[in-house]
């Protein structure tokens, strides 16, 4: 017999409490492990936490609407033979609220650092230990987009999630806007930090970078993911989100813009909304985010990928059948030996939308 | 992202922008603090601190020391801004705007209007207001009002350190004069605030929560009030909306509008007296324009109509506080 308390957990640096969205299951029933068993909203967007352990949900402690800080209990789960008294008994042993120690000592902690490269500031985050899985977010994104997949990846793997050059926090200059520019950007960050032969999990515009540093940079890149991937063959680039976001004067623009990338308009929280007003506010960010945009629109960078598909190494594609960003890209064209995965129910932001999806293809590579 | 105070989100924004463009300059009474003595480096800058190390930094030319005489401060600094600079004049507190009223509305806030335009007066006010500060009658009005009703001046309220810092340097990029009113109970308030220059546009509401119950809209330091009021409404299930405007000219009247249009339910909080306040302009305008949508009278939390109290107890009894906003929204349920 044993009993677990299941606690809120902590997604990303920010998170300080969630949202009971629903319980999947019900009091009594029998979960295995990786099971989803319930729906929490963050402030970033609506997750679903999986059960850790095999067993019985013997109580719901925290019901439908409740707000509970992290590490609150909201639930107990139970194995064998507990009795309702027993369950009693251990929450009222229990810390209502127990945060996780996260101090030096544990290396799958999320630290966020500031290192220069090339002359450029770059902010990047980073946690756990072993093969390096290397995270690059989309057009206007930045590492936080990643949350979902550095909490389930962190413990198997060093991972690392920077905020490409004119995103997040690290430098607005994007010198000349191309792929190879932000490719070499990557490569000088990795180099630095003694990274070779890693997994590069690209979003958007940053898988085009990741395919881009892939060839450019071979002894970085041991094998490529590519999530709703930029500049594929057969994809399109959507203007009116690019644009939307170039040129967005308040934050209600900002969610108009953000609405197209996702499958259902009201996942886009105003924490997600204000989360990018804000980084697009700092100096140069959207005269930056501009340049990226037109470079995208001329094409010639996506074009130069086409031909050089067969060069890349092992590639897995994430892609979604309701993206209308990137569009769907031509399997056809693409070349013999990629592992393709298509994505029902998730925009273009499957990594938040649909994140145990993605996360099990990920954790798959490692 | 570092957590700084209000008071160093307003000293980051200036020193930022001073870097950026040599044309801004600071002046006012105390503004560099101890200039001119041998304690330069160690100036305290200003009575509340806010321009520590700006005169060290940028010396005398830019960080000017005046004379106790608001109508010089705001008549100079009209004058430079008309002529090309970029001067940021404070005005140690709000209550002493009276003796430079007709600078401020007569002048700076007409020059583009009746020069056809071709005027360009980027002018910033800082200046201070607010009561809880045990400061007698004649040193904690807010008296936001008075400049709010004025066409041709822009007024701004931030209710946090990272608003505090975007509206100022949006307020010195502006090309219209702007009064910046920083609130005194504010100053220690800590908040993440990024270090890389930023604007917040005026005329943008922040929403600080989400709730379909009933919308509260809160000025300056009303809006901590009104966040504790919600905690307290959640803690029974009552979901509100907290809305803080950040500039009352000009109003992001949408916003207002379109949450009103959602809970049917409105509370206003402003610190001043209720005749003539923000809270009766905003309680006029749902009244106007989205009446149908209304299921319960405008709720309105103002001060009362007298100067504010010395006797401590009886501050406390002037200032809106969280119960009474608490109060105010069940009254609308």
């Amino acid at each position: 017999m044993a009993i677990k308390a299941i606690r809120m957990p902590k997604w990303g640096l920010a998170m300080e409490e969630g949202t009971i969205i629903d319980w999947l299951i019900a009091e009594g029933d029998a979960v295995a492990e990786g099971d989803e068993i319930l729906e929490i909203e963050t402030t970033k967007i609506t997750n679903v936490l999986e059960a850790t352990n095999a067993g019985q949900l013997a109580r719901i402690v925290a019901r439908t609407g409740e707000v509970m800080p992290v590490g609150a209990i909201i639930g107990v789960l139970t194995e064998g033979e507990v009795s309702e008294g027993e369950v009693d008994a251990f929450l009222a042993d229990s810390p209502a609220v127990e945060v996780a120690a996260e101090d030096d000592e544990d290396d799958t902690a999320l630290a966020l650092q500031t290192v220069t490269v090339n002359g450029r500031r770059m902010n990047v985050a980073q946690a756990g230990s072993g093969r390096a899985v290397v995270l690059l977010h989309g057009f206007s994104g930045d590492h936080g987009n990643w949350l979902f997949a550095i909490e389930d990846l962190k413990g198997a793997a060093r991972v690392i999630a920077p905020d490409l050059p004119g995103h997040g926090a690290s430098e607005k200059d994007v010198g000349d806007g191309s792929l190879a520019t932000l490719a070499d950007t990557v490569a000088a960050m990795l180099t630095g930090m003694e990274v070779s032969d890693a997994i590069v999990v690209g979003h958007s515009l940053g898988a085009a970078v990741a395919m881009r540093l892939a060839l450019d940079h071979p002894a970085l890149v041991g094998q490529l993911a590519l999530v709703c991937p930029a500049g594929l063959p057969g994809g399109v680039v959507n203007d009116d989100f690019l644009s939307g976001i170039v040129r967005a004067e308040k934050a209600r623009d900002v969610k108009k813009a953000l609405q197209l990338l996702v499958r259902d308009p009201a996942t886009v929280s105003r924490d997600m909304v204000d989360g990018v007003t804000r980084a697009i506010r700092l100096d140069g960010a959207q005269a930056a985010l501009g340049v990226l945009r037109d470079r995208m629109l001329d094409g010639a960078d996506f074009a130069a990928l086409h031909g050089a598909l067969d060069a890349l190494p092992p590639v897995t594609l994430i892609a979604s059948r309701n993206d209308t960003i990137v569009g769907a890209p031509d399997v056809a064209a693409l070349p013999d030996g990629w592992a393709v995965h298509w994505l029902d129910d998730a925009g273009h932001l499957p990594h938040l939308e649909t994140a145990a999806e993605v996360n099990a293809l990920l954790r798959a590579l490692i | 992202m570092a957590r700084i105070s209000y008071r160093k989100a307003v000293n980051q924004a200036l020193d930022q922008e001073m870097t950026r463009d040599a044309s801004v300059i600071l002046m006012g009474i105390d503004v560099g603090g101890g200039s001119g003595g041998s304690g330069d480096v160690g100036s305290v800058g200003g009575v509340m601190g806010v321009t520590k190390g700006l005169y060290p930094k940028y010396g005398p030319n830019r960080v000017i020391d005046t004379p106790i005489s608001e109508s010089a401060i705001i008549g100079a600094a009209a004058g430079a801004a008309v002529t090309g600079m970029r001067p940021v004049a404070e005005l140690m507190f709000v209550d002493f705007i009276g003796v430079c009223l007709d600078q401020i509305y007569n002048q700076a806030a007409k020059f583009r209007y009746m020069f056809g335009g071709k005027a360009r007066t980027p002018l910033v006010i800082r200046t201070m207001g607010g009561a809880g500060m045990r400061a007698g009658a004649q040193h904690s009005q807010n008296l936001h009002p008075i400049l709010t009703m004025i066409p041709g001046l822009k007024v701004v309220m931030p209710s946090n350190p990272y608003d505090a810092k975007g509206l100022l340097i949006r307020a010195i990029r502006d090309d219209d004069p702007v009064v910046f009113l920083e609130s005194k109970a504010l100053y220690d308030m800590k908040g993440e605030v990024p270090e890389e220059a930023y604007e917040i546009p005026f005329g943008e509401a922040n929403f600080l929560r989400d709730g379909g119950d009933a919308t509260i809209v809160a000025f300056g330091a009303m809006v901590p009030r009104a966040m504790q009021a919600a905690d307290r409404l959640a803690k029974d299930g009552i979901r509100v909306t907290v809305i803080d405007p950040r500039t009352t000219s000009p109003l992001d009247e949408e916003a207002i509008l379109d949450s009103v249009d959602e809970t049917g339910r409105l509370v206003v909080v402003d610190e001043s007296p209720p005749r003539c306040s923000l809270a009766a302009d905003v309680a006029a305008l749902v009244a106007s324009q989205a009446f149908d949508a209304l299921k319960a009278p405008v709720g309105m939390v103002t001060c009362p109509h007298t100067p504010v109290p010395f006797a401590p107890n009886l501050e406390d009894a002037y200032m809106p506080s969280a119960e009474k906003i608490e109060a105010a929204v069940r009254k609308t349920l």
